[in-house]
């Protein structure tokens, strides 16, 4: 069965106060504190894709600049379009958040030049905050830059339950201004991938598929938008084989 | 004026641009206004040129729409202001300047003092070499070479050195950096015609702590000249400090003339600290903090931590950070609690594989049989518990995990779940089993 690919484009803008935390509070907590520079840092994120960790990071980009603090955010993901330079005089900022930083594990010249970014924000007094999929003590990476960035706080970044990732899905549609029709948040947590970053993708695209037909966002029409991206799809009564 | 005026820019560029395109290239710009100009600083070239081919357009456009009967011109330039944090260190030594770019700064860690160096027996020589250099400097041990693992305390012990210097007397010229840093700082110095100056100013330091030397490694015009810097140092028996990774002689791309004279003097090593260090660091680093860490506690985590001194603190932070954040007191449940993911075995994902492989052994049952057809009870049970685990545990849709049972509807995984859950309520046993199998696979 074919899974409803990821197309993020225009999204609601990540802050930390729309952050559903579940068990991450603590996660929200430091990031705030990064960003209004009252945590040395640095701090480390980590976790399976779809756990927020680009939210919380640019969310933390958005909190510090709303606090009239200099930042950036830089993905390290695949396609990159720039080498090591970019990280030049970032050390001026006083946030820089860099995401899928085992993107780069293995590439000397990227970890070095890390390094010594980690070295000239320690200097200049800037924030760091990084996040990748792995572990930080998985092994892969430059030892010293992963062993630097286990001094600070290192968060793991643990799933939401069904609970609060219908929340999310309520949150993300409510900020597109799109109205779920009731039971249309539970059908998509049924029926789609339920990862955080999948779940606001299919959100995003029901947005726009819903302002094209001008259509409310109700159960059968989620099936129609769903079936256009993976085929006639039915939902076969009740089948259970409980013994 | 220039805060309103680019603010409202930037409001406009949010809505235009991805949130990934404004954070990365727009956020890091710097404005400042003069006259009928806004001078747009970015940190480096490739931004700088980034923004140019992309942006800069609808940057115009959007400065164009705020400033309506006037003409506001947008300059794209490399550069910073002066930042207003109170956290940027004072350099605590010389620096080094190529042209008019401050390149190179001494900041040594007010911190690195040997007061709160935590000795053990793994790190005892090492203390009492560099405790010695810092009583006689250019005379105890020149150069001192001191090398281990990451994170282990080399660069408090050489920064400690430097911290005492000064404190002995605060016009010496101490001047600490990182390996790579001396690289960068030569190169600017070569690109910027002050090479001249670069080396009279590296040699002309009473002490030079050089960090983690194994990145000069295959730079052999960094060596090279490192290499004189060093012989004049030592010859005027100004201190040279350097550490690494390993042992001078097993760094590969080291030249062999400096490795050769990083012997002349002493090479101490730093191993991980044992179970009794640990503990005695934590205790002294919860001082440091300000927080009471109960003994429980400090063995707890020092049970469990053994590989450096840095994720020992990365450790505390985060069990400090948990204490403040639920507001209680540290105790062994909320250490528990805050280090779940840190410590845990649990360093592979859960798959649904890895769900079926143990829930068939749990009911010493075949994996064949969970995707069979059969419904006798002893197997739809377990196949019931397996998909409810799946669905907890795994971000799979529930297509997916029906089909990853033989092919069943995503409604035979609602119902399994459902059932579950229900009977978890009333019977002991499968609640119980329940709960073994989650915490089996989450650990």
């Amino acid at each position: 069965m074919r899974q409803l690919a990821l197309d993020i484009g225009l999204r609601p803008h990540a802050s930390l106060a729309g952050f559903v935390p579940g068990p991450n509070g603590a996660v929200r907590e430091a990031l705030a504190g990064l960003a209004a520079g009252t945590l040395e840092g640095p701090v480390r994120l980590w976790g399976e894709a779809g756990t927020g960790k680009t939210h919380l990071l640019q969310a933390a980009c958005r909190a510090a600049h709303e606090a009239g603090r200099r930042c950036g955010y830089l993905p390290l993901a695949p396609p990159r379009d720039f080498g090591p330079g970019v990280l030049e005089g970032l050390e001026q900022l006083d946030l820089v958040c860099i995401d899928d930083l085992d993107a780069v594990a293995g590439e000397r010249e990227w970890e070095v030049a890390l390094l010594d970014l980690y070295h000239r924000l320690l200097e200049t007094g800037g924030r760091l905050a990084a996040s990748g999929r792995a572990r930080p003590d998985a092994g892969g990476g430059l030892p010293d830059l992963a062993s630097r960035l286990a001094a600070g706080l290192v968060y793991g970044l643990r799933a939401l339950d069904d609970g609060d990732k219908l929340r999310v899905v309520r949150g993300r549609a409510e900020a597109c201004g799109l109205v779920l029709a009731p039971g249309a948040a539970d059908y998509l947590l049924a029926r789609c991938q339920r990862d955080l970053g999948s779940l606001c993708a299919v959100v995003d695209r029901l947005d726009a598929a819903a302002l094209a037909a001008r259509r409310r966002v109700t159960v059968p029409f989620i099936r129609s938008v769903l079936a256009d991206v993976r085929g006639p799809t039915d939902i076969p009564p009740s089948a259970a084989d409980d013994a | 004026m220039v805060g309103s005026l680019w603010q409202s820019c930037l409001h406009r560029l949010e809505g235009e641009l991805s949130e990934q395109q404004f954070n990365t290239w727009i956020r890091p710009l710097h404005a400042v206004e003069e006259g009928d100009a806004l001078h747009l600083l970015a940190p480096n070239r490739f931004v700088l040129d980034w923004v140019r081919e992309h942006f800069y357009r609808q940057i115009t456009e959007a400065v164009s729409g705020q400033t309506p009967g006037r003409t506001a011109r947008v300059l794209l330039e490399i550069g910073s202001t002066q930042r207003q944090t109170p956290a940027a260190r004072p350099p605590s030594g010389p620096r080094f300047q190529a042209g008019a770019e401050v390149v190179r700064s001494s900041y040594l860690s007010p911190q690195f003092v040997f007061d709160s160096f935590v000795e053990g027996k793994s790190n005892q020589l090492a203390r009492a070499a560099s405790q010695q250099v810092a009583d006689n400097p250019g005379r105890a041990y020149n150069p001192l070479f001191i090398y281990g693992g990451v994170g282990l305390g080399k660069t408090h012990l050489m920064q400690a050195v430097g911290n005492q210097m000064l404190l002995a007397n605060p016009a010496a010229r101490v001047v600490y950096l990182h390996s790579e840093r001396f690289v960068g700082d030569m190169i600017k110095a070569l690109q910027h015609n002050t090479i001249n100056e670069f080396k009279r100013f590296y040699r002309s330091v009473d002490a030079l702590l050089i960090d983690d030397i194994q990145f000069f490694a295959g730079k052999e015009r960094s060596q090279e000249e490192f290499f004189h810097t060093f012989n004049a140092l030592l010859e005027s028996q100004q201190q040279v400090i350097v550490t690494c990774d390993r042992y001078p002689k097993e760094v590969k791309g080291l030249e062999e003339r400096l490795k050769s004279r990083f012997g002349w003097g002493l090479t101490v090593a730093i191993e991980p600290p044992e179970l009794e260090t640990r503990v005695a660091i934590l205790i002294s680093k919860a001082q440091q903090f300000q927080v009471e860490l109960p003994n429980e506690v400090a063995f707890f985590i020092a049970k469990r931590i053994r590989s450096n001194v840095r994720e020992l603190e990365g450790a505390l932070r985060r069990v400090v950070a948990n204490a403040r954040f639920v507001g209680c007191p540290i105790t062994l449940d909320l250490a528990k609690e805050a280090l779940r993911d840190l410590i845990s075995l649990q360093d592979k994902l859960v798959s649904i594989d890895n769900i079926q492989k143990t829930v068939a052994e749990y009911y010493k049952i075949r994996v064949s049989d969970l995707l069979s057809k059969r419904r006798s009870r002893s197997i739809a049970r377990p196949r019931q518990l397996a998909m409810a685990l799946a669905k907890e545990l795994t971000n799979h849709s529930l297509p997916e995990i029906g089909d990853r049972f033989g092919g069943r509807d995503h409604t035979t995984v609602l119902h399994a779940c459902r059932k579950i859950r229900e009977l978890s309520e009333h019977d002991e046993r499968i609640q119980e089993d329940y709960q073994n199998l989650y915490r089996t696979l989450s650990r």
